[in-house]
């Protein structure tokens, strides 16, 4: 943990199990790992839709990838509000950093492992 | 840095949890080369000697008694050394010790990933090169003497003295594979609690 808060100072440290990795936490209850290279099969057959920045809700999940655009990091959005002062989008997002424990922290304030935010996906119904 | 200086930095828990922060097998991979103490050890590897005396070393720290409730705390650092020992030019010694790890280590998972991919592969190496043979019925054998190992392993801060094992690789990989998980529900058994 306090590797991580060293490098990310404003991440909140939620849990420090080693039981489950991001994808676990998001898409198995926070049971077990999940290899990254399942999400998208995961993603097609739960009817997962990617949604827009401004329409996405808590409960909706970000997906981050690496440069060579594998997927690498998931995390579930607990926030997203407009922040005017700055005309962007304030997203703060709960996410499993490998076997180093579950932080609440902005979007994209993540390992340089975890990769960058590639996409909001969301199971929601219009 | 010296190899004696290096070692016990990547067996350190800091380099631990830098490298366990990826959330997948290739994440963890990448991030492994990425790591500068695995860089340095990749140019240390240039010597022969230096790969002897670190495959001496992953030997004796990969049958280092643990606690079974919890994951091996080497784990990471063995999976760094078998690493930097696949991209050094010495096949025989990154196969002696893939073989250490998938016979010794108790509760790898990230190491007994790359030793047993290297394993597969230096398997269908062999069985590809075989003349008049068909597939598996050639077993790669590896004898690891301490002779050969400690007598250039001095740098090391402790040489695998008295290793005389002979192993073996198993037909289909399955004694390597035992206990590994499918990879949509890895580490679906993996310690909940970590060491202190």
């Amino acid at each position: 943990m306090k590797l991580c808060t060293e490098n990310h100072p404003t991440v909140r440290v939620r849990s420090l199990s080693a039981t489950y990795n991001c994808i676990g936490m998001v898409f198995a209850n926070r049971r077990t790992w999940i290899d990254p290279s399942h999400v998208q099969m995961i993603l097609d057959d739960d009817g997962y839709r990617e949604v827009d920045r401004k329409d996405v809700r808590p409960g909706d999940i970000v997906i981050d990838r690496d440069v060579d655009g594998s997927l690498t990091h998931a995390g579930v959005v607990i926030s997203n509000e407009p922040d005017l002062a700055s005309a962007h989008w304030k997203t703060t997002v709960l996410s499993q950093w490998g076997a180093d424990g579950e932080y609440f922290h902005d979007l994209g304030d993540v390992n340089v492992s975890l990769g960058t935010p590639d996409g909001f996906y969301s199971e929601r119904r219009p | 840095m010296t190899l004696a200086n290096l070692l016990p930095l990547i067996e350190d828990c800091r380099f631990s949890a830098e490298v366990n922060v990826a959330s997948g097998r290739d994440a963890f991979f990448r991030a492994l080369r990425r790591h500068p103490r695995v860089q340095e050890l990749q140019q240390l590897l240039e010597h022969r000697a230096a790969a002897e005396a670190l495959v001496a070393r992953l030997a004796e720290i990969s049958s280092r008694p643990i606690d079974p409730q919890y994951e091996n705390p080497l784990d990471s650092a063995l999976a760094a050394y078998l690493t930097a020992l696949e991209d050094a030019p010495y096949p025989d010694l990154t196969e002696s010790g893939a073989l250490a790890i998938s016979t010794t280590a108790p509760n790898c998972w990230w190491a007994v990933e790359a030793s047993t991919r290297l394993l597969r592969r230096e398997r269908l190496r062999v069985t590809s090169n075989a003349v008049g043979v068909g597939t598996l019925t050639i077993r790669p054998m590896v004898e690891m003497r301490a002779g050969n190992l400690t007598a250039s392993a001095a740098a090391s801060s402790a040489p695998m003295s008295g290793l005389t094992n002979r192993w073996e690789l198993p037909h289909n990989g399955t004694a390597i594979a035992k206990g590994s998980r499918s990879a949509g529900h890895r580490r679906a058994r993996r310690p909940t609690k970590k060491a202190a």
